[in-house]
């Protein structure tokens, strides 16, 4: 029986419901029986409310130097319960900044690489034709420039603003979104409801909006929780390099750079923010595992 | 009675979604004797085809199955899989529905076939091969020698149902089970295959799955009816057309059109001249419409002309329902989009209430689209998935009546859905939520909340099951009659086009051949083209299937970048002269008032 059938089964069964379930619906019901991404979506919630809630609430502010504490391993005195650096500032409270940085970039940086790439990929799959062969020529050239540099060289250029650095990642990460959502445009615009929507003479915009867009999400999504911690790695290159974040602010990347010098002395400073830098990537993987799971109408029998 | 082939006992078939246990086979039970040939005849749901999965242990992993399948007197239902394959293949062959789906695109044919008989046989790659092509030659594909070394998408779909049924054969198979193998073909090839099958009947024993008893008509010897998973009637296939006992096995009769009655109500008195005057609805002249398509020409590639739509002319009139005929590719579906403006056109006009689309601006001609609407095949995908019914039937008035306040178009949508047969509460669904005839009743409550004078109707029930198909019909009729709105109606299917259409226009490769009244059109088919499509149509009803002239199509439809020159039928057509060749057809009128575009018509 396949999936269409069992599905008007299901139908039939609850006749009595009267709200429909919309696909949305159903995906939310799928990714919640994925153990592992559910897991990951209540760790990930926990480091962002703590993100929030620590550098605000936490007794030892993140520049604040504890004279008495210089470079101390992890204890429970005082709160400095990752310990402290070289110059004495608190772990904990400096890890969770960090953490409030690389987050906040991730998704930022992933917002403008969305709305970029999004509406890109779907006026070139959707006009097709010259116009749309020219739109992906352009993707090809940028993509053929290394995107690292290309950013390293727009920070030294430009200063290092928190802005610019979202936007030059998220400037150079929208090309493969835009390649996703072509293809799928590309098939979609031959669909019949499509047509039927031409055959109406409703506007491009209103085409692209109502009847396009919401149909090629479902792999966009996946794409853009693995999209996420690719930039929070690239932030970390950056401030790694010295081009991301200035001080006495910081990012997990920033920290870890500086972890990085005293490994021999206090690897505490490296080993922490790096745990926090790899769960996150870990949970917003099997986020998106379970989400491209969730969404795959073949799976809808399970 | 000699033992059964093939007995099955209380077959259970049970999957576990996770919207709970669904039971698609409940307890069935038959035989199946050496040289029978049966059918098994239910609608989409009925678990005939999930029966035969059961047999050959084909189930889903999600499906269990219970009960008792023997196989000369072996018990084969649930047994392990090095057993169940020394059977398939060998012993017992399948043929499924869907050709391209089912053989690896990217393995030569030959090789398939080959592999088969190495696998089950253990011949050498020489007598692999000559066994190979010597089935091949069986199942009649021209020049076997040549398509054993092509890939399956080389082939057309007619072709590729008879490697199907090759590979089924390689090992000349005790028993052969074929579920639905001319769903997915065209009329004229549809006949081709039924009538292979006729001869293959002396070969082995044959199950042929279908929900069309007008294929099991001409063909099986039993029928099992099938209906939510039970056998509802089985009988000899005399008793079951002539003598009926289960009401179900009689609506699936009842909603088979039957082409030795005439349709009750006669034509509204149209001659096949209609349209003619200026006050014509839609007017269409020389419409033609090319697609440049590439092609290799030695080292080069040049860009040759598809000729999709090559030069139709004809007129609707107020009211009036037109119907055209025509196979897969013989660009229906083109001219319906042309005239729609969807797609834009060569040469010719498009002459709608007296003013010519094409020349139209683009804002001009959304204007227009009010009283254009259009339905088209697929139900599920004709609807925005990601749209509520409620929201996709109200897009028109959104469109063209910005004023009208949310009160009146919620009142207008719920009376659309009143008008198609849905329930209110259907409005806040979505369309997966619905099965096919749901799906094309919110298309059709789409296409005409706007009272729009035209209704394009692109396949509208193709793909529908036969009962769903017969209220869907009956449903244009009825708003047809309601609103007074003249409908295009584009089918391959002429059963139903005989139960819609006034006026019917039959096309092959890009042009008409034939125009002519409905009735003029089925009792007196005038084209070759047309006499043989009429006499394609698989009848449900033995006394006519048996003394019926049978006319099959040799061939296959010429591609449309390079068509025959002079009349474009003549490749296929069993009368065709060297004039044919020579000459166009013009169109000519004939005495019952047909026209038709035939030299020796």
């Amino acid at each position: 029986m396949n999936a269409r059938e069992t599905n008007a089964a299901a139908v039939r069964s609850d006749a009595g419901r009267l709200q429909g379930r919309s696909p949305w619906q159903d995906a939310t019901a799928g990714f919640r029986r994925h153990r592992a991404a559910m897991l990951s979506a209540w760790i990930l919630g926990a480091i962002t409310i703590l993100a929030i809630l620590v550098p605000e609430f936490w007794p030892n502010d993140l520049d604040e130097v504890n004279w008495d504490y210089l470079g101390s391993p992890p204890t429970t005195e005082n709160f400095l319960w990752f310990g402290t650096d070289v110059n004495g500032r608190d772990m904990f409270s400096r890890t969770f900044y960090g953490a409030r940085i690389s987050l906040t970039i991730g998704v930022l940086t992933t917002l403008v690489a969305l709305v970029i790439g999004v509406a890109y990929g779907a006026i070139a799959g959707y006009q097709g034709g010259r116009l749309g062969e020219l739109m992906m020529r352009v993707v090809d050239v940028l993509y053929s420039l290394p995107a690292l540099f290309f950013v390293i060289i727009l920070v030294t250029v430009f200063g290092n603003s928190f802005l610019l650095i979202f936007l030059c990642i998220g400037a150079v990460e929208w090309l493969t979104l835009a390649r996703i959502v072509r293809g799928q445009t590309l098939s979609i615009r031959e669909k019949e409801y499509v047509e039927s929507a031409r055959s109406l003479g409703l506007s491009t915009p209103t085409i692209l909006l109502k009847y396009i867009i919401p149909n090629v999400i479902g792999p966009v999504i996946v794409y853009v929780t693995l999209l996420i911690p690719i930039n929070i790695i690239v932030e970390s290159y950056l401030s790694f390099l010295g081009l991301g974040v200035q001080e006495p602010y910081t990012s997990w990347g920033r920290l870890i750079s500086q972890g990085a010098d005293e490994i021999g002395t206090a690897p505490w400073l490296l080993f922490i923010p790096a745990s926090f830098l790899v769960i996150t990537l870990f949970c917003f993987n099997f986020i998106g595992d379970g989400l491209r799971d969730a969404l795959d109408p073949k799976d809808r029998t399970r | 009675m000699s033992t059964p082939l093939l007995a099955c006992e209380d077959l259970r078939v049970r999957f576990q979604t996770h919207a709970g246990t669904v039971d698609a086979v409940n307890g069935v039970g038959f035989e199946i004797h050496a040289g029978d040939c049966v059918g098994i005849v239910g609608e989409s749901g009925s678990g005939k085809t999930q029966t035969a999965m059961a047999l050959v242990g084909l189930l889903a992993d999600n499906a269990v199955a219970s009960g008792s399948v023997r196989f000369r007197q072996e018990e084969i239902l649930n047994a392990p899989a090095e057993r169940l394959n020394r059977i398939r293949g060998r012993r017992v062959s399948m043929v499924f529905q869907d050709p391209m789906a089912s053989l690896t695109p990217f393995m030569r044919i030959g090789a398939q076939l080959c592999e088969v008989l190495r696998q089950h046989s253990g011949m050498t790659r020489e007598e692999a091969k000559a066994r190979a092509l010597e089935v091949l030659d069986i199942v009649q594909i021209p020049e076997p020698r040549r398509r054993f070394g092509m890939y399956p998408p080389e082939l057309s779909g007619g072709q590729r149902q008879r490697v199907m049924i090759a590979q089924a054969l390689l090992c000349e198979p005790d028993l052969l089970i074929a579920d639905e193998p001319t769903t997915a073909l065209d009329l004229t090839i549809q006949a081709q295959i039924l009538d292979f099958f006729r001869s293959l009947k002396k070969r082995t024993t044959i199950v042929i799955i279908t929900h069309d008893l007008g294929v099991v008509a001409g063909l099986c010897d039993r029928v099992l009816v099938m209906q939510a998973g039970c056998i509802v009637e089985r009988g000899t296939i005399e008793a079951i057309f002539n003598a009926s006992k289960h009401p179900y096995t009689r609506t699936l009769l009842a909603a088979l059109p039957r082409q030795d009655t005439r349709p009750q109500e006669p034509p509204q008195g149209l001659s096949s001249e209609t349209g003619a005057g200026s006050d014509a609805l839609l007017r269409v002249d020389d419409l033609k419409v090319h697609f440049p398509t590439r092609v290799q020409d030695g080292l080069r590639s040049r860009t040759v002309p598809l000729r999709a739509v090559d030069g139709v002319s004809f007129r609707v009139a107020e009211g009036e329902t037109v119907g055209i005929v025509g196979e897969s590719g013989c660009g229906k579906s083109t001219l319906s989009r042309a005239v729609l403006q969807l797609i834009g056109s060569t040469g010719g006009r498009i002459v709608w209430q007296g003013e010519d689309l094409s020349g139209l601006s683009r804002k001009a001609m959304n204007e227009r689209r009010r009283d254009l609407s259009v339905v088209f095949q697929d139900p599920l995908s004709s609807l925005n998935p990601r749209m509520t019914i409620g929201s996709i039937i109200a897009e028109p008035l959104r469109r063209f009546h910005r004023e009208m306040s949310r009160k009146d178009r919620d009142a207008a949508v719920l009376n659309a859905l009143r008008d198609v047969g849905l329930d209110r509460e259907h409005r806040d669904r979505y369309p997966h939520e619905f099965s096919g005839g749901q799906c094309q009743r919110v298309s059709i409550a789409r296409a005409m909340i706007l009272k729009p004078r035209l209704l394009i109707c692109d396949e509208p029930v193709s793909s529908l099951d036969v009962s769903t198909r017969r209220q869907t019909i009956e449903l244009l009729k009825d708003l047809q009659e309601k609103h007074g709105v003249s409908i295009i109606f584009i089918s391959h299917d002429l059963s139903v086009v005989r139960i819609v259409c006034d006026r019917v226009l039959v096309m092959y490769l890009g042009h008409f051949v034939e125009i002519a009244d409905r009735n003029a059109l089925f009792e007196s088919p005038s084209h070759p083209y047309t006499q043989a499509l009429i006499s394609a149509i698989p009848v449900p009803d033995l006394a006519a299937q048996r003394q019926a002239e049978r006319i099959i199509l040799s061939g296959e439809l010429p591609s449309p970048t390079a068509p025959p020159s002079g009349c474009v039928f003549r490749t296929r057509c069993p009368i065709a002269t060297d004039l044919c060749g020579e000459q166009e057809p013009e169109f000519r009128t004939l005495d019952n008032g047909a026209r038709v575009a035939c030299h020796h018509a």
